[in-house]
């Protein structure tokens, strides 16, 4: 906490150079008017996953699972899971796929199945021994789980393979598969990448599985943040150093260096460069969060598309796309979600053209089509993306945000808060049709 | 003769005031001594009956019994004492005279319940009387025959609410009975066990004996084991009878909750909720031996053996019984308490509440039975502060006269049209377009009972809850309303005179001396104020004095409401004969009707005195009623002159037309104890004094003169946007009345949870502004305003800085509060200000319910689904939202509210429906809406 304030304190002195943009006055582009807080949580809320159109669902480090409705911001169910913090959280489908099993590692060193339809625990995993840092789904309804060591597991629970690794420092914090069977996937320990596979043994009449270690891959300068599959061919790493890499899926081998930093240690190694978080868009663009601000990348022509570098007062942690592209938002640990997007004269006109094309969030965001997207070179082509909106309401750091269409915004953050962020408009409908369907014509549902 | 009265009728008063003002520099004491008040009964002021030699002068409630000692005997009355001059045991030898047990059965059977009304033309004398029975089983017969009547002068009371006063009297007879039955079977079982106790003792003494070869013995020993076994037989046989009648589980669970939270409780406080003059016979018949066996002490103290209802019988120790075929009679028979144990509590709260709501007039019983209807269905219901409803979405919907009820249909449209010629609610204007709804406008208010219980009464020709309020804030020296305030309360007591005074003359303005000789009254005693309210004071009268010229001008410039009334007397009345409403009320119900509203104003005026005293019975904590007749009010009194006079002029004509006009206006207040727990939830851990002694929205008229922008605060509240009132430690007296005063707009104010804090240390977390509308919040000197609010809060909450004097919020462009803001000058009286308030709370209320049914419940209200965007959905309907207000004349800021206020009511509405879905576990959130669209600004203050 201290030092929190302290970094801040530090980072407001630096801005001699950039000013963090402000917001004043009426923000007419932001959408999210109307805002439900989800309380449940005693801890940071560190984890929020969509199941479906209807479903979220939240965990914290107070090892407490909650399923939310997101239609009408209602608690559905909650599981008090753990007895550690929750670090990690997998959605599958269930053996019949009509039911939706949530996987959770926690730090109490438990893995859990549960079926969230029914509300229950279906398996409760304690073999794995040490702490659980996260959780990969591999083959088909397999799933690796990693801290210190690697484990195999089949959908009934069962151990199928552990791997030992190396006497190392730190435990592997990241886990990505690399292609679409995921049978090969990545892991990411400190500063060090490696892959693995998974190879089928036939004995006799079994099957058996085994990890096998293929390779290790070059050393990042510093510890790695950020680890995402771009495309078939391609994945991403980022680190604290503000480097990000681009790996071939194939022959992993570094293909492009992006955004190298000279001096990334920074005051007080603070790391300002640091990258925090990469997702991937239209499998080619990469949106990273790079200390306080953000940058979009075409890693098929290796440009930087745009960036902010000053975005936030505060390391930004999270960001996507909201509302199909025409905006994006950003959270960040000073505890605000922002949204930028061009700025236009006349968004309602700008809106109708937009929405009767068929395009990518991509091409939304940068207001341009990808045709022309292709002839342009210079970066300088795309304006540096305006702050439209401001979302306040947490008041600790803003950790995950995910996008729900037009159900809008969801985000959770150190506050132990889930935060719904809706359009009232919408929301307004919405309880005039729960009204005519269900309040003033209860007969018609029974 | 009639100028002796006058004076006669402003001597108490006088009196009343000037000792006032002695006390004016020891605290502002107005508790009355006893021997300022006066000694004389004072009759009801507009009472139909003349004064009889013996006649009943108000209602009470009498159970008697029909003891098999002493015959038919009072048990108790509510109040202690009943009526004053009024022969209760003759009465009760009536009543219990109708012999109500017509069975010819044999044996033990259950006695079923009659109800008769009974009537004393000659005496006036009307009583609902409910036969009951309740069982003892040392009682002849093992039957106690009682009776619980409702005794009124009124016997419109009880052919009109005969249907009510029925129903309620069951539910009390209900409690009494289930009971009396489970202290009847617990007796018996008890009796059972000492009986075969005693048998099987006799039996062991018998084979002993028989040893010893004593045959005389044993016949009497056969005797008695044989009365023994016809004993038994009879318990067996009465104790299954009950037993099979014990089939109300809810009840039982209720009485078993009742136990569990008293033996919780100390005994002391337990043996408290004994109710009224049966305490000290409760004192009594602990100390009696109990009459059967004992229980063992090991587990149960000998106090709790007494009163328990669920006894378990494995702690009895049975004793022997003294074996006789006949009955004692000499036994103490157990009171009413004993009898029903947890019954007599529950039933007697009942009928305490039943006498609480049907001893008001018959007319204030009609005018809210109208009104209920508003009450229901309770979560479309739309309130404002805590007694004003501004309309029910869901209510009067097919009715021909739109959300209201039609006995009055026409009178609001009277008095806006009254209002607009003298420019004093000239908003209607701007609702022309809507005639309909307006017309009905004035009739949506109402008022309802407070969560502590006491009657709130708000919205009406006189505020009588405000002036007790005003009593115990000047007790507790908040300096800001200083003796100004009260001497505008008296001063507007005095005009309340004049206007009845000048009602007397059914020609319009006129000087005649009898006004003359009051003004000059009303001035001496003003002018015997203190020096600094002189001024301000002297104002008023000035006022008076003016309008006795002119009097109509008079009334307009104090109050607008009296104001229209008195235009429409002086007008010459001629749309007399237009005025039924279509829809309801034959002539002869009109004229009944009119009837009753004589003695309306002065029972108002008459439950001043009674109000406080009931409020400092509550804080003493006692629960018994002080009979308010002892005492009535002085001001009572000498409208009850004025109303003598009355009778002597032409009596029925424009007068009870004002009458009439007035009712539409009248204070309502629901006793009835289901709307108190249903739409009400008591909150008695409330803890904060200075916001349950102060009535919601005192002060609003200081508040709103004092800041110039408060109106964009005020329109934060109506948008629902959470207004945080800052203040440094000194100030946070200001702070509490400021929270205090705007609390009147608050939308949530009933709700379970608490929509505002009057003061609070810590800036509450954002998450609870869903609930939390008004905050006053202290701010620490050494701790910038800056550092203090955080950018959420700013910018989710509207921040009102006392000290600085500056608001931050959106700024508000639109005609109500405008209106509002221009008017609050006008206005010298707070009360007139709040009834202006709610006038317009009402106008903007009714607004919404057109935005409702006609938009929201429409095809419009749903939007379409072809829009991918959200932004494209949110826009479109916007359009449609801002067309539709267009059309209903509704503009730019305004629009806003009353979405708000439909919103508010479609959240109760859903809330409501998962409340009642009993498969739904969890319920909705509440949303918290951000207001982007609006821009906020620092404003001064």
């Amino acid at each position: 906490m201290w030092q929190k304030l302290w970094r801040k304190g530090d980072q407001q002195k630096d801005e001699d150079k950039e000013v963090v943009e402000e917001i004043e006055g009426e923000e007419t582009c932001n959408p999210y008017t109307e805002l439900y807080f989800l309380q449940h949580h005693s801890d940071i809320v560190r984890h929020l996953l969509v199941i479906d159109d209807r479903r979220c669902v939240s965990a914290g480090d107070d090892g407490v699972v909650v399923v939310w409705d997101t239609q009408l911001c209602m608690k559905l169910s909650f599981f008090e899971a753990h007895s550690r913090p929750i670090t990690c959280m997998l959605s599958i489908d269930g053996k019949n796929k009509d039911s939706n099993l949530l996987i959770t590692g926690s730090s109490d060193k438990h893995i859990k199945v549960w079926n969230i339809d029914q509300g229950k625990c279906v398996q409760d995993i304690t073999e794995h021994g040490t702490s659980v840092k996260c959780l990969l789904p591999v083959l088909e309804n397999m799933f690796v789980s990693a801290g210190e060591q690697l484990h195999l597991w089949g959908e009934d629970g069962a151990l199928l393979d552990t791997f030992p690794l190396d006497k190392q420092e730190a435990d592997i914090s990241l886990l990505i598969s690399t292609n679409l069977k995921n049978e090969r996937f990545v892991t990411a320990c400190d500063k060090e990448l490696t892959v693995y596979s998974i190879k089928d043994l036939l004995d006799l009449n079994e099957t058996s599985y085994r990890i096998c270690q293929d390779k290790r891959l070059p050393e990042h300068l510093e510890a790695v943040r950020a680890l995402v599959p771009v495309s078939d061919k391609l994945f991403a790493s980022g680190s604290l150093d503000g480097t990000i890499l681009l790996w071939s899926s194939e022959t992993f081998t570094p293909l492009k260096k992006l955004n190298t930093m000279a001096d990334y240690k920074g005051k007080a190694n603070m790391y300002p460069y640091s990258v925090q978080y990469i997702a991937c868009e239209n499998q080619k663009y990469l949106l990273a969060a790079i200390g306080c601000g953000f940058a979009l990348f075409d890693t098929v022509s290796n440009t930087l598309l745009c960036r902010k570098v000053k975005a936030h007062y505060s390391k930004v942690t999270q960001l996507t796309f909201v509302c199909d592209g025409l905006l994006l938002a950003t959270c960040s640990e000073d505890g605000s979600i922002r949204l930028w997007g061009q700025k236009s004269h006349n968004p309602g006109e700008q809106l109708a053209v937009k929405a009767s094309m068929g395009l990518s969030p991509i091409e939304r965001f940068l207001d341009i089509n990808f045709g022309q997207l292709h002839h342009s070179k210079s970066p300088d082509h795309f304006p540096e993306p305006v702050l439209l909106g401001e979302c306040l309401g947490h008041c600790g750091s803003v950790m995950r945000i995910v996008d729900q269409g037009l159900e809008g915004m969801f985000s959770c953050g150190g506050d132990h808060l889930v935060i719904a962020w809706k359009n009232s408009e919408l929301q307004k409908m919405k309880r005039n049709q729960v009204i005519q369907e269900k309040v003033l014509n209860p007969s018609v549902i029974v | 003769m009639m100028d002796l009265n006058m004076f006669g009728a402003d001597l108490p008063y006088n009196m009343y005031i000037q000792e006032e003002e002695s006390k004016v520099n020891d605290g502002w004491n107005f508790d009355l001594e006893d021997y300022l008040a006066p000694h004389s009964q004072v009759p009801h002021p507009w009472n139909r009956q003349t004064a009889g030699e013996s006649h009943l002068d108000m209602d009470f409630i009498l159970v008697a019994e029909f003891s098999e000692l002493e015959g038919p005997r009072e048990v108790l009355t509510i109040p202690r004492g009943g009526s004053s001059n009024f022969n209760i045991t003759d009465f009760s030898v009536r009543i219990m005279s109708l012999d109500h047990q017509t069975t010819t059965k044999q044996g033990f059977h259950l006695i079923e319940d009659s109800q008769v009304t009974f009537s004393e033309i000659k005496d006036s004398v009307f009583a609902f009387v409910h036969h009951f029975a309740l069982y003892d089983r040392h009682a002849r017969g093992y039957v106690r025959p009682f009776a619980i009547s409702y005794i009124t002068p009124d016997s419109r009371k009880l052919l009109q609410f005969y249907e009510e006063i029925s129903q309620q009297m069951k539910k009390v007879v209900r409690y009494l009975k289930y009971g009396n039955k489970l202290v009847f079977k617990n007796s018996l079982e008890m009796h059972l066990m000492d009986l075969h106790y005693t048998k099987a003792e006799m039996l062991l003494r018998m084979r002993s004996r028989k040893s010893s070869h004593q045959v005389s013995d044993e016949d009497v020993c056969y005797k008695n084991l044989r009365t023994l076994e016809a004993n038994i037989t009879e318990t067996q046989n009465v104790l299954h009878t009950i037993k099979l009648s014990l089939v109300d589980k809810k009840l039982e669970h209720r009485f078993a909750r009742l136990e569990e939270k008293a033996k919780i409780e100390t005994p002391r406080v337990k043996s408290d909720s004994w109710s009224l003059q049966e305490w000290e016979e409760i004192e009594a018949t602990y100390s009696v031996s109990s009459v059967s066996g004992s229980y063992d002490g090991s587990s149960l103290s000998d106090n709790t053996t007494g009163w328990t209802l669920f006894p378990d019988t494995r702690y009895y120790r049975p004793k022997t019984v003294k074996i006789s075929s006949g009955r004692q009679f000499d036994i103490h028979l157990q009171g009413l308490h004993e009898l029903c144990s947890w019954g007599h509590r529950e039933g007697m709260q009942k009928l305490r509440h039943l006498y609480q709501f049907f001893k008001r007039d018959m007319a204030v019983l009609q005018v809210e039975s109208n009104d209920k209807t508003f009450m229901d269905p309770g979560p479309s219901a739309l309130y404002f502060g805590e007694d004003c409803i501004g309309v029910n979405l869901l209510t009067g919907v097919d009715k021909k006269c739109m959300g209201c009820h039609c006995l009055q249909a026409d009178i609001p449209g009277l008095l806006f049209n009254k209002c607009s010629s003298i420019e004093s609610l000239s908003f209607k204007s701007a609702a022309s377009s809507f005639r309909s709804v307006n017309d009905d406008d004035a009739e949506s208010m109402k008022s309802a009972i407070s969560a502590t219980g006491s009657p709130i009464v708000n919205f009406g020709l006189y505020n009588e809850n405000d002036v007790p309020n005003t009593f115990e804030l000047e007790k507790d020296n908040i300096d800001l309303y200083s003796n100004n305030e009260f001497i505008r309360h008296l001063t507007f007591k005095i005009q309340q005179l004049d206007i009845d005074i000048s009602k007397d003359e059914p020609m319009g303005p006129i000087e005649n001396a009898e006004d003359r000789t009051t003004i000059d009254n009303v001035k001496k005693f003003v002018e015997s104020f203190g020096d600094g309210n002189k001024e301000r004071s002297l104002d008023d009268v000035e006022k008076l004095e003016e309008g006795n010229g002119a009097i109509s001008e008079m009334v307009v410039s104090t109050s607008t409401l009296l104001g229209e009334d008195f235009e429409e007397r002086s007008s010459g009345t001629s749309d007399h004969e237009d005025f039924t409403c279509e829809c309801d009320l034959s002539d002869v119900e009109t004229e009944g009707m009119r009837d009753r509203l004589h003695t309306l104003t002065a029972e108002n005026v008459g439950q001043l005195e009674y109000e406080k005293e009931a409020k400092n019975e509550k804080e003493a904590g006692s629960i018994t009623i002080a009979p308010e007749t002892e005492k009535t009010s002085v001001l009572a009194q000498s409208i009850k002159n004025e109303s003598m006079l009355e009778r002597d002029s032409e009596g029925m004509t424009s007068y009870d037309l004002i009458r009439l006009n007035i009712e539409n206006l009248i204070p309502v207040d629901f006793d009835s104890p289901e709307q108190e727990s249903t739409l009400f939830p008591s909150n008695p851990d409330n803890n904060s004094p200075d916001a349950d002694n102060l009535a919601c929205g005192f002060g609003i008229l200081h508040i709103m003169t004092k800041y110039a922008s408060i109106k964009h605060v005020i329109y934060s509240i109506l948008i629902g946007r959470s207004v945080i009132v800052v203040g440094t430690p000194d100030l946070e007296g200001e702070v509490k009345n400021i929270v205090n005063a705007l609390k009147i707009f608050l939308t949530s104010y009933h709700r379970n949870h608490k929509s505002f804090i009057p003061w609070t240390k810590c800036l509450p977390s954002l998450y609870k502004m869903t609930d939390l509308k008004l905050v006053g919040v202290c701010r620490p000197e050494r701790k910038p305003f800056d550092r203090f609010i955080p950018s959420a809060i700013k910018k989710l909450c509207t921040v009102f800085d006392v000290k600085r004097r500056e608001i931050f919020c959106p700024v508000y462009q639109g005609y109500y509060l405008s209106l509002l803001d221009n008017r609050v000058r006008n206005y010298k009286m707070e009360e007139m200000l709040t009834t202006l308030i709610k006038s317009i709370m009402v106008e903007i209320s009714s607004k919404a319910f057109i935005y409702f049914h006609s938009f929201c419940i429409g095809p419009a209200g749903v939007g379409r689904q072809d829009y991918k965007f959200l932004q494209q959905q949110s826009s479109s309907f916007q359009r449609r939202v801002s067309n539709f207000m267009a059309k209903i004349g509704v503009h730019d800021s305004d629009a806003h509210i009353i979405e708000f206020l439909c919103e508010t009511i479609k959240q109760q509405l859903i809330q409501d429906h998962f409340q009642t879905r009993a498969s739904v576990s969890h319920m909705p959130e509440r949303p918290l809406a951000t207001h982007n669209d609006l821009c906020c600004q620092m404003m001064k203050c």
